[in-house]
């Protein structure tokens, strides 16, 4: 086991250096130069040049990807253009925020679309016709306008919740709940349908397997066979769309963040976005694999703890 | 927004036509344009495509041309959908923003249709080093959110989307890619092209040619089943301010500019929002449609939950000890069709067990023994029901029995042994907990009583090394074992008469005979009774005190089993007993019974067996044949006994 995580960390360099490169190569064809992006249209000549040398622009493009690789395996994801603050520095002040709406959206969407799945799957008849419809519709809905309905509704005609912003967890847990809680909901209803439909379907492809009969044989009774045997060996297919569902989650939370005016990492992405901080873009792209590749590999353990058919000897 | 939900769903949904469906596209569309949602899908699509690209024709107003003094104004004759901040009508801006989703879709669904098939394909074909490369590569493609890496290209390129829609057709191309794969794959092994002999570009070429044409559906499944993920990133990076600058009449600005009016004028929420959903919703309907006959999407949710709504709790059975154990009369089962009607696979079956006798049910496959032995056990599969008869086990009366009485006589009664041991053991638990489950859930017993119980259990069934194997899962054992410990599963409830539907068939010749003599052990200490379904009269031979012979859903011979070997009373008994294989064939040719078993819809009027029967006359086609008694110990349905047994005694 030791060894073969030890060779899923492994397999992790070359796809993060792959991505890096990528990222890389897409620079180069930035019209003119960062810094005429940065100092303005107006900036002389002598200025662009003098910040392209401060930069290390101005070296040959090998130089400078082999500069830059080199600093990503020290751990070192260059700076910022604009503050000129760490990239792992403003990544991680905005974490907190990131991480609270993708692992509570996770959650929440698990439990409630297996749920959701599985009642639709055992009831049958209209409750499953409902549940489909329904999921159909959860598919089709763009997260950043749900949201903003959902602040139209709940912060400015209901009054329940507040409209934006974001309190730290630990400094009020009541205010981190109130204005989390749109947002997260949000962010999950594409996710609940999208879990919701795979666990049906994997448990009805249960439902008509021999085990199934075998145990009603034995006398075992409805709701164990359901909950304890179909949905077990149902939870493979489950687990893999969830891991996938949270890359899904972190590119949804980029558009939510911002519709909230939640200072995490997806607006970080926008505003660099809209200064053209590469740097700053190019470090959030890298550790989003980094923590996506992680995330699979969790995934990959839970399967092996669900399901003993697949576990590495 | 996600790379991922969407296609997820799709992907397996995909892949399952893809493995499924190999015939071509034909009648694809008259398939979506008949289901409702599919109708609905591409009539809307059509209204977005017409309207998007001919809207400076159709559009009653330009987009841009401003009206301040009719601002935020609800609907209204001159604006259908009423005006923006600036006066503007909102129905021409939809229609303008129109085009240029479709184009994204186009842009980013044609680069991932063509690299992922490309890609596919080569890898497919060639396999091994390539294969693996270019699959870690779209794994990395998965592994990264859509509108992040868009985000990077959007700020490096500028207010042009069309290289951000690329990129992202890049990362979509993984999901064809694997499609494409596993196509090929397939047809490779199929053509038996050798690669490394002839490997060539004309060969891929040729698989390439065989594959796509079968690649047309499960592509349109994912293409549409994507589409609705592209809209929702393209307009989601128009909405973040990147893309075509402020008066461009986009679909995801007009929603960011309808919530900075929210406070003071929702329903421009409204129609954008309206448009948006009912566009990615017409691509998951027609996916839908698409990937519909393969799907579980479209099976009906289970009879599982169905059975239990119906059962309530119900009086335990009265047994009455003087009745014989099982008593079955004119049972009848159906299946209900698809026109509404009930098909019949079953037809007035009678049978009678007595404590500690082991009855055989022999016939070809299809005549309907499983579906009997599945009845006595109240394991009718599917929406399968007892249309007539009784069964009365101990005296008390079961046939209409709900699935909770059903369940209490199953778990300490009654128990069944299937004929696949692998599949009928839960694959995530092991043996020893699949044993100790039903000993504590129904019997009531503490762990460590079950846990005593279950390796008793297993060495009872000669099991050598109880502990051990008690720790495995299935899938480590041999099927021989397997079987043995589903034995061991239905010896749990100490049970008074076992059901056992072809118990050796799907084993090892030489396992055979060791589970056939476990089984008759198992009848000789315990004193249940065994009903055993089998094709294979040297297992009547070996077990058996009766037998019962079906045919067709119907019984047309019971015997002792001393009687019916050497003087078989139906010609199918006869047939039957001639083709099996014995010491005086080898060598020889085996005798078959020509022609094969009606399936339900075609039973014929009279005999059942009248078109394979050489002694069949016009009196066997004309009416039903009765059963009739010829000693205490036997009946026959058959009206040519005398012509039958002068020849098998000649």
């Amino acid at each position: 086991m030791l060894r073969y995580l030890g060779t899923r960390v492994l397999e992790m360099i070359p796809v993060i250096l792959g991505v890096a490169s990528v990222s890389f190569l897409l620079i180069q064809f930035i019209p003119g130069s960062a810094a005429e992006a940065i100092l303005g249209q107006r900036a002389t000549p002598e200025a662009v040049a003098a910040l392209n040398a401060q930069l290390g622009l101005d070296r040959p493009a090998v130089v400078q990807y082999l500069d830059s690789m080199g600093a990503l395996l020290r751990g070192d994801l260059g700076s910022s253009l604009i503050s000129g603050a760490p990239v792992i520095e403003l990544v991680w002040n905005r974490l907190p925020v990131t991480f609270s709406l993708a692992v509570l959206t996770t959650v929440v969407s698990a439990v409630i679309g297996i749920a959701v799945g599985a009642v639709a799957a055992t009831r049958g008849g209209v409750v499953d016709k409902v549940l489909i419809v329904g999921s159909g519709v959860g598919l089709a809905i763009p997260n950043f306008w749900l949201g903003i309905v959902a602040v139209l509704v709940f912060a400015i005609w209901l009054r329940w919740l507040p409209a934006t912003g974001y309190v730290e967890l630990w400094a009020d847990p009541l205010a981190w709940a109130t204005h989390i809680v749109l947002p997260v909901a949000v962010l999950a209803v594409l996710q609940i349908a999208a879990i919701a439909r795979q666990t049906r379907s994997a448990m009805l492809i249960e439902f008509r397997r021999d085990y199934v009969r075998a145990l009603r044989a034995a006398g075992i009774g409805h709701s164990r066979i359901v909950w304890r045997h179909a949905l077990r060996n149902a939870s493979g297919p489950v687990v893999t769309t969830m891991g996938l569902q949270f890359v899904g989650v972190l590119g949804g939370s980029v558009i939510i963040e911002q519709v909230f005016a939640l200072r995490g990492i997806g607006s970080l992405m926008v505003e660099s976005a809209n200064v053209s901080d590469i740097p700053v873009l190019q470090g959030v792209v890298i550790l989003t694999a980094v923590i996506v590749l992680v995330v699979n590999l969790a995934v990959d353990l839970l399967s092996f703890a669900l399901n003993p058919k697949v576990r590495p000897s | 927004m996600t790379s991922a939900p969407v296609p997820v769903t799709g992907q397996t949904a995909a892949a399952a036509t893809a493995e499924r469906m190999p015939s071509r596209s034909r009648g694809l569309f008259g398939r979506v344009l008949r289901s409702p949602g599919g109708l609905f899908g591409v009539v809307w699509l059509l209204i977005v495509a017409v309207c998007g690209f001919f809207a400076p024709w159709l559009a009653p107003l330009d987009p841009l041309q401003q009206d301040i003094a009719n601002a935020l104004s609800l609907p209204t004759a001159a604006h259908p959908l009423g005006t923006d901040t600036l006066g503007r009508d909102v129905l021409s801006r939809l229609m303008y923003g129109g085009s240029s989703i479709l184009i994204g879709i186009l842009i980013a669904i044609g680069v991932a249709v063509v690299l992922g098939l490309i890609g596919g394909v080569v890898a497919g074909y060639f396999g091994g080093v390539i294969d693996t490369a270019f699959s870690k590569v779209t794994d990395a493609l998965l592994a990264l959110p859509g509108i992040v890496i868009m985000l990077l290209v959007a700020a490096i390129f500028g207010t042009d989307l069309t290289p951000a829609m690329v990129a992202l057709g890049i990362l979509l191309s993984a999901q064809f890619f694997r499609l494409a794969r596993i196509g090929t794959q397939q047809v490779r092994r199929e053509l038996y092209i050798d690669a490394s002999r002839v490997a060539g570009l004309s060969n891929v070429l040729i698989v390439a040619r065989h594959v796509l044409p079968n690649m047309i559906r499960p592509i349109i499944v994912q293409a549409s089943l994507t589409a609705a993920m592209v809209i929702f990133l393209q307009s989601g990076l128009a909405f973040l301010g990147l893309g075509p600058p402020p008066p461009s009449p986009q679909w995801g600005s007009l929603v960011q500019e309808a919530s900075t009016q929210i406070y003071v004028f929702p329903w421009l929420m409204v129609p954008t929002g309206a448009v948006m959903i009912l566009t990615a919703l017409a691509f998951n309907l027609i996916g839908d449609t698409l990937t519909d006959s393969v799907s579980p999407l479209a099976t009906k949710a289970s009879s599982l939950g169905a059975r239990v709504r119906r059962s309530r709790a119900a009086a335990s059975p009265v047994f009455d000890d003087d009745a014989p154990l099982l008593e079955v009369e004119g049972l009848t089962i159906g299946f209900p069709r698809t026109d509404g009607d009930t098909l019949v696979v079953i037809q007035d079956v009678g049978l009678r067990v007595e404590r500690g006798e082991v009855l055989a049910l022999v016939g070809e496959s299809g005549c309907g023994k499983t579906v009997t032995g599945l009845a006595l056990a109240g394991l009718l599969p599917g929406n399968g029901r007892i249309v007539d008869g009784g069964i009365r086990y101990r005296g008390a009366e079961v046939a209409r029995a709900d699935e909770s009485t059903w369940s209490r006589l199953r778990g300490s009664e009654i128990a069944f042994i299937a004929q696949e041991p692998m599949l009928a053991l839960d694959p995530s638990f092991t043996i020893g907990s699949q044993l100790r489950e039903p000993l504590r859930a129904v019997h009531g017993a503490s762990a460590s009583a079950a846990k005593a119980r279950a390796l008793d259990l297993l060495t009872k069934v000669g099991i050598a090394d109880p502990v051990g194997v008690a720790r495995k899962y299935p899938h480590q054992l041999s099927g021989g074992m397997a079987q043995r410990v589903a034995i061991a599963i239905a010896l749990v409830g100490e049970p008074r008469l076992i059901i056992a539907d072809e118990p050796t068939t799907a084993l090892d010749v030489t396992i055979q005979s060791e589970v056939i003599e476990l089984l008759r052990e198992i009848v000789r200490d315990t004193g249940a009774a065994l009903v055993i379904v089998t094709h294979d009269w040297g297992v009547v031979a070996d077990v058996a005190d009766r037998a019962i012979v079906m045919y067709a859903g119907e019984v047309v011979e019971r015997a002792d089993v001393d009687e019916i070997f050497p003087t078989p009373r139906h010609p199918y008994t006869a047939a039957l007993l001639r083709s099996a294989p014995r010491v005086e064939h080898a060598g020889g040719v085996l005798p078959t019974i020509p022609g094969s078993v009606p399936p339900p819809a075609h039973w014929p009027t009279g005999c059942h067996f009248q078109n394979r029967c050489a002694l069949a006359t016009a009196g066997c086609v004309e009416a039903p044949i009765p059963l009739v008694q010829l000693s205490p110990s036997r009946t026959s349905r058959c009206i040519r006994i005398d012509e039958l047994t002068r020849k098998v005694s000649a």
